[in-house]
């Protein structure tokens, strides 16, 4: 599973069920990186994309992503799948939002930081792209 | 008679019928209120009654034929009653205004055309209670009330009501507004409610407010506090939101910690969405007060999305006046330090964006932007107090 985070100075994801935040440019990164693959993803996660990405809903949407797929997480907490995890691509807000869902998964134990790439978001000075991949053995 | 004599006399008149009719139509009542009439000549003054505090929102016609255009048009205010008159927004040939009304009284206002946008001669000027309301039928929400107080659990905030926002259905309105309640009998603030639009938020960035002095204001300070001092001039309704600066009626004495994680992180928020959507977000934040203290407990603040339904911004939060590792006298304000460390320093590396504090030798420091890097010597303690955390690499 290559994991899809947003994630604000603290680590935060989300308060109150919702994201902390939101920006255009984000959503098209994303849609440069998936190209044309389907992102597996709550229906919350859907309306951000409208019809520009194929987007598979359900209950259990992170569970049913599987090796080589992409998944973003919003607003739950992301240690259920940490073992499933290939690939982390986290975009850091770089500001500060309230928060009651963490990131919950270590990277600083089986991850190395492969890219940061820092752009201008649509309503965010500064957004920085993490990529992370899982440490060889 | 001469010629031009005659063309005075008319444009008297006209004048004359046009403030009669102005003063018919306008009654200092309470907020909407609707204001109409003519505009015989782009320089020719209206006469208006706007109550104290009052915003009003109106549009700007071309009877009975001709166009008006946003580009150009200025609005003159004669007196210092009125604080602002903003335009917000051209539909055909309609241009929307905002006048803001600070004192009693009647006022003067020009509404006139540079480089002859304004082809016709004849305006007509009327204000109603909001683009989305015709009727005038929409009141400001007073503020809220909560019959209890939470009760600090080391949060910086908790939710309140679920997270659900106190606003009635008649409470929300899609045009962007502001108000400011007035100060109580002790000159304390009582709560500040807006509709944030992204008409409303500021092109420029934040000019001094230090010369507002809010009940129990006093400079504090302590070195493991973020900036060393204490307490701040918190904004109820933040600059970012709605641009309103040095308003005493909407900064209140609050520490650094509420401001900066409690109020900033919810501001951030709601102004992130306004941007990136350019939809309306009600917002409302009321302080208070213990008795007759000057110093709040904590503000609350409600936040709900209007065009969605709150699908994207809703939450109803409490946020302590609190700061950790310090007492505080709410009466006044008087401070002291409670300690509690061990009293050994120590030289750390502060990561002032993500509020971790690391070891001098550790390798996460080179991945800190140099304007977010700062060293700091003291106790590991005061830096916890400080709102800091200690890196999970290095372990300080």
């Amino acid at each position: 599973m290559i994991l899809i985070v947003c994630l604000d100075s603290r680590n935060g994801m989300a308060f109150n069920g919702r994201r902390q935040s939101r920006d255009a440019r984000v959503i098209d990164d994303i849609l440069d990186i998936v190209r044309d693959r389907p992102i597996y993803a709550s229906s919350y996660t859907k309306r951000l994309f409208g019809e520009r990405a194929e987007i598979r809903c359900g209950v259990k949407f992170m569970f049913n992503a599987g090796p080589g797929d992409f998944c973003f997480i919003e607003t739950k907490s992301v240690s259920a799948v940490s073992d499933r995890v290939e690939k982390l691509i986290i975009y850091r807000w770089n500001r500060h939002y309230l928060s009651d869902v963490y990131f919950d998964i270590d990277i600083s134990e089986g991850f190395v930081l492969e890219d940061t790439y820092e752009f201008e978001g649509k309503s965010h000075p500064a957004i920085t792209r993490e990529v992370y991949v899982r440490e060889k053995a | 008679m001469r010629r031009h004599e005659i063309l005075r006399l008319s444009a008297t008149v006209l004048i004359l019928t046009a403030l009669l009719l102005l003063s018919s139509c306008v009654r200092p009542s309470a907020s909407p209120k609707n204001i109409s009439g003519l505009l015989l000549a782009s320089d020719v003054p209206f006469t208006v009654e706007l109550d104290v505090g009052g915003t009003y929102r109106g549009s700007c016609e071309a009877i009975p034929s001709g166009s008006v255009s946003g580009e150009g048009l200025t609005y003159v205010s004669l007196d210092s009653s009125v604080a602002a008159v903003r335009p917000d927004g051209i539909t055909g040939d309609r241009i929307y205004f905002e006048i803001e009304a600070v004192s009693e009284g009647s006022t003067e206002i020009y509404i006139a055309a540079e480089n002859g946008s304004v082809t016709s001669s004849h305006v007509k000027v009327s204000v109603s209670g909001g683009k989305s309301d015709p009727s005038g039928e929409y009141k400001v929400p007073g503020p809220a009330k909560l019959e209890s107080l939470p009760e600090y659990d080391g949060n910086s905030s908790v939710p309140v009501n679920y997270n659900n926002p106190f606003f009635t259905e008649q409470d929300i309105t899609d045009s962007s507004f502001e108000f400011y309640g007035e100060l109580d009998s002790l000159g304390r603030c009582t709560y500040s409610v807006a509709c944030i639009g992204y008409d409303l938020m500021p092109t420029e960035a934040r000019g001094s407010i230090w010369e507002v002095k809010p009940t129990a204001w006093r400079s504090s300070r302590y070195d493991f506090i973020d900036g060393e001092s204490l307490y701040n001039r918190c904004h109820l309704i933040g600059y970012q939101l709605s641009g309103e600066n040095a308003n005493e009626k909407n900064l209140i004495t609050g520490t650094r910690y509420m401001n900066t994680e409690g109020m900033n992180a919810a501001e951030n928020m709601v102004a992130d969405y306004v941007k990136e959507t350019k939809n309306h977000v009600m917002y409302r934040v009321t302080p208070f007060f213990k008795g007759d203290d000057l110093l709040a407990s904590g503000v609350l603040m409600e936040a709900w999305s209007v065009e969605d339904e709150g699908d994207s911004i809703c939450f109803c939060i409490y946020c302590f006046n609190v700061q950790p590792g310090i007492g505080i006298d709410y009466a006044d304000g008087n401070n002291w330090l409670i300690a509690t460390d061990d009293g050994v320093e120590m030289e750390y590396v502060l990561n002032t964006n993500s509020k971790k504090f690391h070891l001098p030798t550790c390798p996460g420091i080179a991945d800190i932007k140099e304007g977010n890097k700062k060293t700091y010597t003291g106790t590991r303690e005061k830096l916890i107090l400080g709102g800091y955390i200690p890196c999970s690499t290095c372990n300080p």
